[in-house]
């Protein structure tokens, strides 16, 4: 059974270009890690997220039924304070939460957290990545996030810990 | 204007909802997861992504403020801390209420002084048991 929450409809930039060919979203599985594989000061390999689109923000919107006209109205948003749309907070808080739950190879983790910095507008290209904070005997391991826009502005840092097995 | 702090303590109703699968993979598509776990067609085994927990309680933390007498659109919203106390899964039942945790005045370096709203939600299963606990933090610029 396949479900429909799909990315069928596919952007470049600002220009839509049409329906993707090759049919249902693709998945990957995430190996797990261990504690010993781990050292302080190891870099997260970073990746890219963007250029983020007025269509990813309004899939964000519905998805988190966060309808603040500041991320959809552009007519609203140009009055607003932020002088334009922006993306969610929260959208590049979920970015950290995938950077992660992708390198620890868990998706449970025992505490996340962000600190929102910098707006992200249509446009914006972010880089995710960060470090192993510590690894503790126990196998609690803590990481820093961040994520930094294409201009180099911090746009939101973050923290999480996991425990994973000691070896 | 300055927050009266007698809003700490202050509570939203409690509000309940029930995890669905197909919501876990629409946020799982907003925020580009491919992650297999957060896919998986086993129900029973399909678990939220680390932040779902904002999808349920959008725009509640707005209408608390609201009610303590606040223009919750002066309020940025600076912090955001998630503490896991098991797996959100598909099939969870959940309640939770958010409360005024704290409210404090600041002085930024460029921005002068400022006003503090730390709300927090408690989120328990239909045990009672707790799930997570959500910190957030507000930010004003007088």
């Amino acid at each position: 059974m396949r479900d429909y929450y799909d990315d069928t409809w596919i952007e470049d930039g600002s220009q839509p270009i049409g329906y993707r060919k090759d049919g249902w979203r693709k998945t990957r599985a995430v190996p797990g890690k261990a504690a010993k594989d781990l050292r302080a000061g190891m870099d997260i390999p970073a990746f890219t997220q963007g250029p983020v689109t007025r269509t990813e923000i309004v899939k964000y919107a519905a998805a988190s039924w966060d309808f603040n006209p500041v991320h959809h109205d552009e007519t609203f948003a140009k009055q607003a304070r932020s002088g334009g749309i922006i993306a969610h907070g929260m959208m590049i808080f979920a970015y950290l939460g995938r950077a992660a739950t992708d390198f620890l190879g868990t998706p449970t983790l025992s505490k996340l957290s962000a600190r929102f910095m910098n707006v992200t507008r249509p446009g914006d290209v972010l880089k995710l990545g960060g470090q192993v904070e510590s690894v503790g005997a126990d196998g609690t391991v803590v990481l820093r996030l961040s994520a930094t826009n294409q201009k180099g502005e911090t746009v939101a840092t973050g923290v999480a810990q996991a425990s994973l097995p000691v070896s | 204007m300055t927050v009266d702090r007698n809003i700490i303590g202050r509570s939203s109703p409690e509000f309940f909802c029930t995890v669905e699968a197909g919501k876990i993979k629409e946020f799982a598509a907003s925020i580009g997861e491919t992650n297999a776990v957060f896919w998986t067609d086993d129900e029973s085994a399909l678990l939220a992504p680390p932040t779902f927990s904002h999808i349920f309680r959008s725009g509640k933390m707005e209408l608390l403020m609201s009610d303590c007498g606040l223009d919750a659109t002066r309020f940025l919203h600076g912090e955001h801390e998630i503490e896991f106390h098991r797996p959100l899964k598909s099939g969870d039942r959940l309640s939770y209420a958010i409360r005024v945790a704290d409210v404090r005045e600041a002085t930024g370096k460029r921005s002068g002084p400022m006003d503090i709203i730390i709300l927090e939600t408690l989120v328990k299963d239909d045990v009672g048991a707790p799930v997570q606990t959500i910190r957030q933090t507000f930010v004003a610029k007088r």
